[in-house]
């Protein structure tokens, strides 16, 4: 390849176009991609929050709408003011600014007055990275340099210290439950029995056999249970006696459509019931009567009443049952001439005598009636 | 002379000879014999040197990374760190810059050597075209076995790792493979053979560039056979980065 020692500009045109041409393309390379955006490429809008804590964000952290990286952090800054006192209030501003586009149009038409920005870790052990949420159309759209509301993010201590609360809970609950096993393996109380205990396997397994050879027997039909669910013929004469029932039933009520028998009649017949009515009248006026006569005896007039009312008749009767009592007392002690009649044996055995000679006599007077019989007439 | 009128001159050259390259690549004559033999001594010739660098460049990142992979516990994805290395970048960049060392420079100093002793003018005077009878067979021969070198290069790399895991790091063969095969996957191919043929095609014009542009006798061709592998490196690694951007930007978006 000669070369000249002196070049112009016009023989190096091919140079110069590839030289360009390779410029234009290694530019386009890095800009198609997104990763490198120059300043008239996007419009940069500046878009401002206060959070208590940043909680290590860094200057060039994504900002991101809805999880999309649409720019990033700009500037972080104290607030001017000193706080009187330790709060919690929001005094870290954060700076964003927002040249993201998606699907095609700038990002920053999505977020709005009402949209939330938020503070979440990218990743484990990744940085943190703010996330704002889509404004609504209850918003008004952004401008530059506004300041959007922020929402305190749950901190990884905070859901530590929740997370402690949880599993000092579930330490009890598990120390409960070992004592709990515990028990239930030492055989106590009724579940523990219920597991470990052979009597009532045992016991158990003897009534399921016993159970097993009764169902077995009620299969075969024996006994009273078996036959009433296996023989036929109780069921047949159920059935019978059912049928009988329902054309008595059938016969019955037809006779009382029709007013006939007795049945019939106690039912269509209304003598009956003109009977009846005039018996409960009557009744009812005897109970009246006796209502009145009772409430006299109550009153105790009549002889009825005095009877039950007159504390006089008390008195003398008492008074009669008192005297039979010493009576009967001089009676007991053979007092008197009835108490001698049934105290005192000389009479009984004057009597017994007396009867015994009686006996002796009429023996004899059948013996010889002559002897007492001949009767001497006499005149004076 | 002006350094940046030089500048533009040599890029000005540098196209105008991949242009006539390019076209005549597309017509008659084609020295196919030529091509073949070019082949085998850029190609075969330089696979020793492609074999051990890939072999111990496999070897030095298992050790390497293995040690950080177990500070984060994830010392099982060793193979497909390695593999990925190696597919993605370190197999088409190292094997093109022991090219550019070995083959450029070989280009640069024949092509050189041949100017200065006045036989590209005989041949011209005999009516062979030397781009078609030099460049041509020299460039083909690059672009196809530069990829096909890589290929040798990734594997060998692969196995050299494969050989540190068992050896050094005593984990199980069938982890380092099953996280091997993990990394093999057809975009990552794809970008790890174009670049191999890019390269290879910067390789063999720079050299054929700045062996037909020696000028100043013996001394020029070993000037030239210098510069040749130091613009063709800077260029393999330049092109190296924009290529990567443009791959991952169209083959490897990771959604």
């Amino acid at each position: 390849m000669p070369q000249n020692k002196q070049t112009s500009l016009s023989e190096l045109r091919v140079g110069i176009l590839v030289v360009v041409s390779l410029a234009i393309l290694i530019f386009v390379i890095f800009t198609v991609s997104g990763d490198i955006k120059l300043p008239w490429m996007t419009t940069t809008t500046i878009v401002r929050t206060r959070m208590s804590s940043v909680d290590g964000l860094r200057v060039g952290a994504e900002v991101r709408l809805s999880g999309r990286k649409v720019g990033s952090v700009r500037q972080i800054l104290f607030g001017r003011d000193i706080p009187s006192e330790v709060t919690s209030q929001s005094n870290i501003e954060i700076v964003m600014q927002i040249d993201g586009r998606l699907d095609g149009r700038p990002a920053i038409e999505r977020i709005r007055t009402d949209s939330l920005a938020v503070l979440k870790g990218a990743g484990v052990l990744g940085d943190n990275v703010i996330d704002i949420t889509p404004g609504t159309a209850k918003g008004s759209p952004i401008r530059d340099g506004d300041y959007i509301n922020s929402v305190a993010q749950k901190s990884v201590g905070d859901i530590i210290n929740a997370a402690q609360t949880a599993v000092t809970n579930l330490n009890a609950i598990s120390e409960d439950i070992r004592t709990m096993t515990g028990n239930l393996r030492a055989g106590k109380g009724t579940m523990g029995k219920f597991l470990n205990d052979e009597a009532f396997y045992l016991d158990l397994d003897r009534t399921v056999r016993q159970a097993e050879s009764l169902i077995n027997a009620f299969r075969q039909g024996e006994g009273t249970v078996g036959k009433l669910l296996n023989d036929p013929a109780l069921y047949n004469e159920a059935n019978q006696t059912v049928i009988r029932l329902r054309r008595l039933t059938d016969q019955i009520s037809d006779q009382v459509d029709n007013g006939k028998g007795t049945i019939g009649k106690l039912i269509r017949d209304e003598e009956i019931y003109n009977r009846a009515n005039s018996l409960l009248k009557r009744l009812d006026d005897s109970s009246n009567r006796l209502e009145g006569l009772l409430a006299r005896v109550e009153r105790g007039e009549g002889n009825l009443g005095k009877l039950l009312k007159d504390e006089k008749l008390y008195a003398d009767a008492r008074d009669t049952i008192d005297k039979l009592k010493s009576i009967a007392t001089g009676l007991e002690r053979g007092e008197g001439t009835a108490g001698k009649l049934l105290k005192d044996e000389k009479l009984y055995q004057n009597l017994n005598t007396m009867s015994a000679e009686i006996t002796k006599l009429l023996y004899d007077f059948r013996q010889n009636p002559k002897k007492y019989l001949s009767v001497r007439v006499t005149i004076f | 002379m002006n350094p940046l009128i030089n500048g533009i001159i040599q890029v000005q050259e540098l196209t105008l000879l991949t242009g006539r390259a390019v076209r005549s690549i597309t017509r008659q004559p084609r020295y196919w014999g030529e091509m073949f033999r070019q082949m085998d001594v850029l190609g075969v010739g330089s696979l020793a040197i492609v074999l051990l660098t890939g072999t111990f460049t496999g070897m030095v990142l298992a050790l390497n990374t293995a040690n950080t992979l177990q500070k984060f516990g994830v010392q099982n994805v060793t193979g497909q760190l390695v593999t990925t290395s190696l597919i993605r970048e370190l197999g088409p960049v190292l094997t093109c810059l022991m090219l550019a060392g070995r083959v450029g420079s070989g280009i640069a100093a024949e092509l050189g050597s041949m100017l200065v002793s006045e036989q590209i003018d005989a041949m011209r005077a005999l009516g062979t075209d030397p781009i078609k009878k030099l460049v041509v067979p020299r460039i083909v021969a690059l672009v196809t076995m530069a990829p096909a070198l890589t290929v040798i290069c990734d594997f060998v790399g692969m196995l050299g790792g494969l050989l540190i895991s068992i050896t050094l790091l005593h984990q199980p063969s069938s982890v380092y493979l099953a996280s091997s095969r993990n990394a093999v996957d057809i975009n990552e191919m794809i970008g790890g053979l174009l670049k191999p043929m890019v390269f290879g095609f910067i390789i063999a014009i720079v050299g054929c560039y700045k062996g037909l542009s020696t000028t100043g006798g013996t001394v020029g061709v070993g000037r030239s056979t210098t510069q040749s592998v130091v613009l063709a490196s800077i260029l393999v690694i330049v092109t190296d980065f924009l290529l990567s951007k443009v791959i991952i930007s169209l083959l490897l978006q990771p959604n």
